[in-house]
């Protein structure tokens, strides 16, 4: 072969290549830039680059949704679904990574001309929006081209020849998916909010575990640095102002609340010279500086804002003359007139009362009125003992439900709370403590199992004896006085070993070696739904509390039951000290419990219910 | 400027380009620039440290040079013996002298931190330890001046007297990185006389330039972590995967090495000039002589002329020798001095390796077998006569190469550790926790040793394992490719193009791990 | 000669001297071998082939061994 035609070989097989390469990433489109067809994963390419997937996203189901949420990272935990609940409009959360004012500009001005009938935008605004640059045009994450300006051809050139390093990482991410977000898909298309799942079902306690387990992501600033873009944030906040003004679409601004971590990056001075260039375009909400910027717990990491705190941003927004949030959250500004970051502080310092509680558990399960020889049952009459000394010591008793008022509503609890359970429903619950609670008023739980309620002698349909427990006629009397509130242990996950003749046995509500999450979270959406039903035949409401069978749960199963309507569940972690938070249903989630059986002392008691947290 | 990256091939291609454009007289000014430019890249103050050496090495050249070609012009006999004698001296002073300066620069940029605190550890001294910024290639380099300051001495080269072309000798920029270690008479009219255009250079060039960036990358680079998890926490695995570490250990140098040999080598052919061998399949070998005659080639030649026969054939040693003969049997007696000179140089080898204990044990590891298996030879002769199982060569040759690879990847235990301890500790690990029956699918796994990853290697050590063979047997395997019907070079080109543009130059999620011998 | 040859053998039993001429090039002998060699001959001869004499064309084939020997002698 000769040199030339050598060379015209190299230079087309050069070719084919490009030609592979290009097919390649527009067949396995990791960043949505053609449609994503072959293998669609919107999930995946909006986690890759937000800004072009979601606008290729949306582009063609603009007619569903009247109202958008424009920002970055600050706005990610403005949920449509609260949004849609007090605006009665159908928001889609479009917030971008990268903190770029202008493109929420060329966002929201493409939105106005491409949906006709846009109500309302929520326009979110952080403290990076006031420091970093517009993102360059030719960049991987400069957005859609009809939305960014980019001219098409060079938007086609950049993804067709993308590093197949990004469409490689699709398909060998697409071999490792599970239910359960990671993370190369942290995002739920249907909404554009942050798949947080995982992080919405983690216990929160003292606000010491919480900076034990996450400090590392709540840095302190070095030093003071200023915002450099602060006149072209609020040009562009006036500009998005002027063009709903000019098709007569609501706009509402809001500064999302900041943590104490990126806080400490800026000096008042320079928040003063942001609040000011902003006040001088437009009316805003400021919650830069509340109480919840001092508590860590609010906050997934220094710059990510908890879905459950924006929450209470909404509830503020929204319902302001409901009382349930301190006064000093929140400042509404009207344009022209600013409030300053040193205002906001004292506010915050006002308004920063207690908003945690140390609520102890203690746990039984059966009880005989006279033990005889056998030392491993608790008798009625050491129950009674037990309930006096409590209350004694200035303990009160409370219901579950008081805890989950205190979280969502505020809704005070007496002091020194206590909650009293018991486990698997058994009859003595009825004969022996009920008798006992009702003298004293004292509220309690009892966790049943779904599918032994009634069952007085026998397990299930074998012939293996067990202890009795309570059946239709004690749920009415419970029923009566509301004092006892029967709550879930399972329909069917709490399986004596010996007593099953399949295997594996459910003898708790962990998922089995090797089950997939898909699997198991068939399973235990199923062993739900039998509760519910059972609780439905029994005339009792469906349960939204769970004590884990054996004490031992994943995050998967807390996941599962949150998403079902669970508000609190149990272990029976004796060292966790359960504080509870205003405003956070995380910190229901795994509550710790002590075992009390016939050996336990007095002081043992005592010593439990007086451990405090904070 | 990494040869891995992108801007390397752009600009190689220029510098090609320009290389054929000019006449033939001036082409070698198109090398010597692009030399400089690409040093350049690595930063001034290196260049300068370098432009020093160069300076002096140019200067003592032509020095020795002119003392070579003094001829004695005494009257008598006697006389011009006598001036012979002193010209000798005087020339051997000289030559001691520069060397002396030149090896001296190396030992201090290279080991003087190390020593600092090795010293510091033992005496307490808190003294201030110097960091100096270890120039690109030094080793190399000085290995390079010094063989043609010998040489020029011995009157086996004459001196470059164009200061510009003797600083392209030395400066060269494909062998910068990692060698070769060129030979001046080899090299030098391969630049300056202007090499002719010719395709076939460029095809070999390329096809191994190919190979060589994909050894690297597929196999070299992807092993490199799960190697560096072995040696870093050998503790926590059975002793059995210290030893898999070290295998793979092998492995990846071999194809982070040669792979980068071959990128040069082919960069180097593009211009036709041929740089010599640095490996000839080197985990083929039969004993580890064998492997030394294959592995690194331009250091054990460089080893060999100027460190291992002018010590063996010293008067010193000469008089060693004359000594045993009286104090040893005759057959140990003949084998003393060799066994000691090689024990000698495989410490000079393990000290350029590096500074610590760990590579000194690896130069005495490497130098007690090679005098073991001296000693050895006759013993083997009696012993091949006495048992015919012996003779079988098919198998003696794979009982060979077992035993030598054995004993190579023992070795990498100490080049690869951090120390000696550490060397030691994994050696005993392996010895005494082998734990076979601990290893499990989900332990590799844990390591890194994932399906995808194997799939990979194994694909890519198949076709390195086939080449080799036919490289084994004198096949020139770009040649072959070039003398295949066209549809077979397109396949092979577009397969080797895709991996390369897939795999490395488009590639984001790979960076490029600093080839192992670089600034050696 | 006999005596280079009865020399040779000792040292490298596996060599066949008497029919190779390209010892070095096939590397037949290795670095090893000769300087086991020279420091032979040059016990036996009393001579003194020293590093600068270690060329391929001297070591080659037991002839030019030889050859470099009478050399050596010839010229002390």
């Amino acid at each position: 072969m000769s040199g030339k035609r050598w060379l015209g070989m190299v230079l087309a097989a050069l070719l084919l290549v490009f030609v592979v390469w290009a097919l390649f990433n527009d067949a396995v489109d990791p960043f949505k830039a053609f449609g994503d067809r072959v293998v669609p994963w919107d999930s995946y390419s909006l986690t890759l680059n937000p800004r072009n997937s979601k606008a290729v996203y949306i582009s063609d189901k603009l007619d569903e949704f009247d109202a958008y949420v424009i920002g970055s990272s600050s706005a990610a935990s403005f949920l449509p679904e609260v949004l849609d609940a007090y605006t009665g409009h159908h928001y889609y959360n479009m917030f971008h990574y990268g903190a770029d004012s202008a493109y929420d500009l060329r966002l929201a001005a493409w939105l106005l001309e491409q949906d006709p009938d846009v109500k309302q935008l929520c326009l979110v605004l952080g403290l990076n929006e006031a420091n970093l640059p517009e993102t360059k045009s030719d960049a991987l994450d400069s957005g859609w081209y009809p939305v960014s300006g980019e001219s098409r051809a060079s938007y086609w050139a950049k993804f067709l020849f993308a590093s197949p390093h990004y469409s490689m990482e699709k398909l060998s991410s697409l071999r490792q998916d599970t239910l359960l977000p990671q993370a190369f898909d942290v995002f739920v298309p249907e909404d554009g909010t942050y798949d947080k799942r995982v992080r919405d079902v983690e216990p929160i306690g003292s606000l010491e575990d919480y900076l034990a387990l996450h400090g590392g992501d709540f840095p302190t600033a070095e030093s003071a640095e200023a915002l450099t873009n602060i006149s072209p944030c609020a040009e562009a906040v006036g500009q998005i102002r002027a063009l709903c003004a000019e098709k007569g679409v609501e706009l509402l601004v809001v500064l999302a609340p900041v943590s104490e971590s990126q806080l400490s990056g800026y000096t008042d001075e320079t928040l003063n010279e942001y609040y000011t260039a902003l006040s001088q375009v437009t009316d805003y909400w400021n919650f830069q500086i509340t109480p919840l910027t001092f508590d860590a717990r609010y906050f997934y990491d220094d710059s990510h804002t908890r879905n459950d705190t924006i929450r209470m941003v909404l509830d503020r927004v929204f319902a302001p003359d409901d009382e349930k949030w301190p006064a000093g959250f929140g400042v509404y500004c009207q344009q022209g007139s600013p409030v300053s970051a040193e205002t906001l502080r004292t506010l915050a310092a006002e308004a920063g009362g207690k908003h945690t509680e140390t609520v102890p558990i203690l746990m039984y399960h059966h009880f005989v009125a006279d033990p005889g020889g056998e030392s491993t049952l608790l008798s009625t009459e050491a129950f009674a003992h037990q309930m006096r000394l409590l209350l004694e010591a200035g303990y009160h008793p409370v219901a579950v439900q008081d805890l989950i008022d205190y979280v969502d509503r505020g809704t005070p609890l007496p002091e020194r709370p206590v909650l009293i359970t018991m486990d698997d429903g058994y009859l003595s619950n009825y004969t022996e403590a009920y008798p006992v609670l009702r003298e004293l008023h004292i509220p309690a739980t009892i966790f049943a199992i779904g599918c032994s309620i009634g069952h007085e002698k026998y397990y299930k349909d074998t012939e293996f004896t067990l202890t009795p427990h309570f059946g239709q006629a004690e749920i009415q009397e419970f029923l009566r006085d509301g004092l006892v509130s029967v709550q879930s242990h399972t329909y069917d996950m709490h399986q004596e070993e010996a007593y099953e003749s399949h295997s594996p046995v459910r003898s708790s509500i962990v998922p089995f070696e090797e089950e997939s999450q898909e699997d198991y979270a068939a399973a235990l959406r199923a062993d739900i739904q039998q509760q519910n039903e059972v609780f439905q035949r029994f005339g009792l409401p469906a349960p939204n509390v769970l004590a884990f069978p054996r004490g031992y749960h994943e995050t998967i199963t807390d996941v599962i039951l949150k998403e079902a309507g669970y508000r609190c569940t149990l272990t029976t972690d004796e060292s966790r000290v359960n504080t509870i938070v205003q405003g956070l249903p995380q910190s229901l989630i795994d509550l710790g419990r002590i075992n009390v059986g016939p050996e336990t002392t007095d002081e043992q008691i005592l010593a439990y219910l007086s451990r405090t947290a904070d | 400027m990494s040869i891995n990256s992108l801007a390397f091939l752009g600009f190689l291609l220029a510098a090609v380009v320009l290389y054929y454009l000019l006449p033939k007289q001036h082409r070698w000014v198109i090398l010597f620039a692009a030399s400089l430019v690409f040093y350049l890249t690595y930063g001034l103050r290196a260049g300068l440290y370098f432009l020093v050496t160069i300076v002096l090495t140019y200067g003592f050249g032509l020095w020795l040079d002119r003392l070579s070609k003094i001829r004695p012009a005494g009257q008598t006999r006697e006389e011009r013996q006598a001036e012979k004698q002193a010209l000798k001296r005087k020339k051997r002073a000289v030559l001691t002298a520069i060397l002396l300066l030149n090896f001296a620069s190396l030992l201090l940029l290279k080991y003087s931190a190390s020593w600092v605190v090795a010293l510091d550890q033992v005496f307490h001294l808190s003294l201030p330890v110097p960091s100096f910024l270890l120039p690109l290639g030094i080793s190399f380099y000085v290995f390079q001046t010094s063989a043609y300051l010998i040489d020029v001495s011995k009157g086996k080269a004459a001196a470059e007297r164009n200061f510009l072309r003797y600083a392209l000798f030395a400066a060269y920029f494909p062998q910068l990185v990692q060698g070769p270690i060129n030979r001046y008479q080899d090299l030098a009219p391969q630049l300056f006389r202007g090499n002719d255009f010719d395709w076939a250079n460029i095809q070999n060039g390329v096809w191994r330039m190919l190979y060589g960036i994909l050894k690297k990358a597929l196999i070299a680079d992807a092993l490199a972590p799960l190697v560096q998890s072995v040696y870093s926490g050998f503790y926590d695995y059975p002793g059995v995967v210290s030893f898999l570490g070290a295998a793979l250990y092998c492995l990846q140098l071999y194809c982070d090495f040669s792979g980068g040999i071959d990128l040069v080598c082919g960069a180097s052919e593009l211009f036709g000039v041929h740089m010599m061998e640095n490996f000839r399949q080197p985990y083929f070998s039969t004993s580890l002589a064998d492997f030394w005659r294959r592995w690194h080639i331009s250091l054990g030649e460089w080893m060999k002329d100027y460190l291992f026969y002018p010590l063996a054939l010293s008067k010193s040693f000469q008089r060693f020798s004359k000594w045993c003969r009286k104090v040893l049997p005759p057959e140990l007696a003949k084998r003393a001095t060799p066994c000691v000179v090689t024990f000698i140089v495989f410490l000079a080898v393990g000290v350029w390796q590096g500074p610590g204990l760990s590579n000194l044990a690896y130069g005495m590891w490497n130098g007690f077998w090679m005098s073991l298996g001296l000693l050895w030879v006759p013993k083997a002769a009696r012993l091949r006569e006495r048992y015919a199982l012996l003779r079988k060569d098919r198998l003696m040759q794979v009982f060979g190469i077992l035993r030598t690879n054995l004993l190579v990847i023992v070795g990498r235990y100490f080049s690869r550790a951090t120390s000696l301890m550490s060397a030691l500790r994994m050696l005993k690990h392996t010895l005494v926790r082998p734990g076979f029956s601990a290893v499990s699918a989900e332990m590799l796994h844990g390591l890194g040793l994932t399906m995808p990853l194997l799939i990979q290697v194994g694909l890519a050590c198949a076709v390195l394992l086939a080449v080799s063979l036919a490289q084994e047997r004198g096949v020139r395997v770009s040649r072959w490719i070039t003398e295949r019907p066209w549809g077979v070079q397109f396949a092979l080109m577009f397969l080797a193009l895709l991996l390369a543009v897939f795999c490395v130059y488009a590639n984001v999620g790979y960076t490029p791990i600093a080839y192992v011998y670089e600034n050696i | 000669m006999d005596e280079l040859y009865e020399l040779l053998e000792d040292c490298c039993p596996d060599v066949d001297f008497r029919a190779e001429t390209h010892l070095i090039d096939d590397e037949l002998l290795e670095s090893l071998d000769i300087v086991m060699i020279v420091g032979e001959l040059n016990d036996r001869f009393d001579i003194s082939i020293s590093a600068d004499d270690l060329l391929p064309e001297h070591f080659n084939s037991a002839e030019a061994i030889w050859n470099l020997v009478q050399q050596r002698m010839n010229e002390d």
